[in-house]
């Protein structure tokens, strides 16, 4: 599904993302963790296509993200760390308008928007412009948005920050479900450790721009001699 | 109605007019009555113009012709420059790019919204200013609907020429320098700012007015102004300008000047699409690049301590910011403009001072002091903007608070009144007045303009602040803002009788003789302003940022 093939990034003298080269199969829920400035949300804008890369290549179903954008746009779901779009649009004519973008035919769109209001219930909130929603709500938005085309490849970088409990254990279960049919795959860049720890397959972890591990739980376990949690294996990689 | 009900329903009104949308409304409304009177002002002066040139058909159609060329090269410098400095936010520096990138949409369809909104937000200029000297010439000329038509399908056509142009230029410098988006307003302020002044000054230089004002015979200042209008000949608005004057001359609307402007325009508007389609979408990406691109400073407020290192940090905090930075440099380019105008301007009234140098010179000191300060403003009460964050942030620190207030005050105002006593002091050295420099009235006179300003509309901003119980409405409400205003123009008042008065004793040699009156009343009154502006601050600042 996605495969990065020795990708660098620099902006000016600093040096974001170095030689980084890995693949995420289809079905896999795939954690990128690292710390602040550690390359990880650079790494996820170049595959949205935000940035190109500096060196290297980074292919979505087969295809250059640098040489063919339009097809790897229409399948990847983007939810930025900073969900601060279109102020003086309504929740529900974003959401249209990014069906739109799409593609989605109306009828279909609207089924389907009336499906992601029952999981995300938003009440009066839904006629509101989106500059006077709370954080949660504006991530709510992207992730229903995300949900709405459901691409094949999934990008979320934070994905429950500012979440309510109850809607962070909605959404972590929709992501979950997102790729059970071994058909779709998602990145997700997060610091919340235990719901990475709870959702991903695998883990990508990063310092100082360089991927310093690519396992899963039982191989990061065996490769630390740490036999804790996720967090206590990426403290003791790191602090190595 | 019983007066219970009737009770309610002015509480209900009187609460409206207190309210955001109300304040809104009332803006709105304002500026398109503003609007509507200075068009029907331009229609009324165009017709009455036209109707005193009766007498002499060849001279009208000479002024005519000069004056719709005049007009429109003034409109389409305004437009590009309105352009040049919206291109870049618009294309470039879009917060909704870093997640519009993401999606499956052409290039082209982003461009194409864009470009249609840009044609929009610019329109206003042209058809607020373009509009009514057409409608008066058409009117005067007995034209039929179709002159009309035509003219506006003209007028638009010239804006598309105008925003295709300035767009042509930011692709290009895009893709050629690497530009950041701050760099690039900078760069396109300048040149906006030069074309404007170009556009304004270039025709009427000193020797073709002494011409013009020369010429004693119709046919003397007909050739004279001739002479002026083959100056816009390569400006693409005479292309317009021609096209409107058609009629009068005897010609169709439909010639060779619009079909010109029908083949430019289309040319250019496919071109500008053909760079864009190469260009456009990497543009994006590395103005979103430039923003991770990191730089190394020096820490140099870990040398002070104590309040040194706290107003420090508010100067630093406006010079480190690039915008602002920018935007000073654009200042200081603005003075050398300012200073070599007024050293070379020419003597018209061959009296030992010109009559009308210092009241060019008073007027566009006070607009910048004003525009300086209403800046400035935004700094020390700043209500929705980003700074506001900070304001808060330093509350929560063990300061204490009337203190952090002042740092904010002086720190944000020192630097203006230095650049405004600068600009004083230049423009009294290019008008070569040398007693100038040895009066104290001169350092005086500019401090005391600006506290005034200064203190006059920081109370019209806190007054409402202590009265209201929604502090959002300090800015954004009718009382707040007829507050500000008539703090505005008490300032305006007093700043002029000191100016005024100053002027006269510098220009005329006449100090000592009103000192005990007009500087005596200022200071006075400077005091009243600052025992109030002290009571205000102190309750109001607290109040102001934490709400």
């Amino acid at each position: 599904m996605l495969q990065f093939k020795k990708v660098n990034k620099k902006f000016g003298s600093l040096t974001a993302v170095k030689d980084l080269s890995f693949h995420i199969k289809k079905g896999e829920i795939v954690g990128l963790i690292g710390q602040n400035g550690s390359g990880k949300t650079t790494t996820i804008k170049m595959i949205a296509g935000l940035y190109t890369p500096t060196k290297g290549q980074i292919l979505v179903k087969e295809h250059d993200v640098a040489i063919d954008s339009e097809f790897t746009r229409a399948v990847i779901g983007y939810i930025p760390d900073e969900p601060a779009v279109y102020g003086k649009l309504t929740g529900d004519e974003f959401l249209n308008f990014i069906g739109e973008a799409f593609q989605i035919p109306k009828e279909e769109r609207q089924a389907k928007i009336n499906e992601l209001h029952q999981i995300f219930p938003m009440g009066e909130q839904a006629n509101g412009y989106f500059e006077d929603y709370s954080r949660g709500t504006r991530q709510k938005y992207m992730i229903m948005a995300a949900l709405l085309h459901h691409s094949p490849l999934l990008l979320i970088d934070e994905p429950i920050v500012g979440l309510d409990p109850g809607s962070a254990e909605t959404a972590i279960n929709l992501f979950s479900d997102y790729v059970k049919d071994n058909e779709h795959s998602v990145l997700i860049c997060t610091h919340t450790l235990s719901v990475a720890e709870k959702i991903c397959h695998r883990f990508l972890v990063m310092h100082e721009g360089i991927l310093i591990a690519d396992n899963t739980l039982k191989e990061l376990r065996q490769k630390t001699g740490v036999n804790g949690s996720l967090e206590e294996i990426y403290l003791k990689l790191t602090t190595s | 109605m019983n007066p219970f009900s009737l009770f309610k329903t002015i509480s209900r009104g009187n609460s409206y007019w207190r309210t955001k949308n109300a304040a809104t409304l009332i803006i709105i409304s304002c500026f398109g009555l503003l609007a509507l009177m200075i068009a029907f002002g331009e229609y009324t002066g165009f017709r009455y113009f036209l109707k005193t040139l009766q007498e002499s058909p060849e001279f009208k159609t000479v002024v005519i012709s000069y004056s719709l060329h005049s007009l429109y090269a003034v409109i389409f410098a305004l437009m590009i420059a309105s352009c040049l400095i919206l291109s870049p936010i618009l294309f470039l520096k879009n917060n909704q790019d870093n997640f519009l990138l993401s999606l499956p949409i052409k290039t082209t369809s982003t461009f194409t919204a864009r470009l249609i909104s840009q044609i929009a937000m610019i329109s206003w200029t042209a058809i607020l200013f373009g509009l009514p000297a057409t409608l008066a010439i058409g009117i005067d000329t007995h034209q039929s609907i179709i002159f009309y038509l035509l003219a506006l399908i003209f007028l638009i056509l010239t804006i598309i020429l105008t925003v295709s142009l300035s767009n042509i230029l930011l692709f290009l410098i895009v893709a050629l320098t690497r530009s950041t988006t701050t760099k690039l307003i900078s760069l396109f302020s300048l040149l906006s700012v030069g074309l404007i002044l170009y556009a304004l000054i270039s025709t009427v230089t000193p020797h073709n007015l002494e011409t013009l004002l020369a010429g004693q015979t119709t046919n003397q200042n007909t050739e004279a102004l001739k002479d002026l209008t083959k100056q816009f000949q390569y400006w693409p608005s005479t292309l317009y300008a021609e096209s409107i004057i058609s009629p009068i001359i005897g010609k169709s609307l439909i010639n060779l000047n619009s079909l010109y402007l029908i083949l430019i325009t289309s040319l250019a508007l496919i071109i500008q699409f053909f760079i864009a389609k190469l260009t456009y979408r990497r543009s994006q990406q590395m103005t979103q690049e430039n923003n991770e691109k990191t730089s190394h400073k020096k820490a140099t407020l870990s040398k002070m301590n104590g309040y040194r290192l706290y107003f420090f940090k508010e100067l630093f905090l406006i010079f480190r910011e690039k915008s602002d930075r920018n935007q000073f440099f654009l200042f200081v380019f603005l003075f050398m403009i300012y200073v070599g105008f007024i050293s070379n301007s020419p003597n018209l009234t061959s009296e030992p001072d010109p009559i009308w140098t210092p009241r060019i010179i008073f007027f566009i000191l006070t607009t910048i002091s004003y525009f300086t300060v209403l800046l400035a403003l935004r700094f020390t009460f700043p209500f929705g903007s980003t700074e506001k964050h900070k304001n808060w942030f330093d509350l929560t620190l063990p300061l204490v608070r009337c203190r952090s207030f002042c740092a904010h005050i002086v720190s944000t105002f020192l630097p203006i009144a230095i650049i405004i006593e600068t600009i004083i002091l230049l423009t009294a050295r290019a008008l070569h007045y040398s007693s100038a420099f040895t009066t104290p009235l001169l350092l005086i006179t500019p401090i005391l303009c600006l506290t005034n300003i200064v203190l006059a509309s920081s109370l019209g901003v806190m007054m409402p602040v202590k009265h209201n119980t929604s502090p959002e409405s300090m800015s954004t409400t009718p009382s707040g803002l007829l507050a500000f205003l008539v703090c505005l123009t008490y300032s305006t008042a007093i700043t002029s009788i000191i100016w005024l008065e100053a002027k006269n004793m510098i220009i005329n040699g006449q100090i000592g003789i009103n000192i005990g009156s007009y500087y005596s009343i200022a200071i006075l009154l400077s005091l009243l302003l600052i025992i109030l502006f002290w009571y205000y601050g102190k309750k109001s600042y607290k109040k102001l940022n934490l709400n």
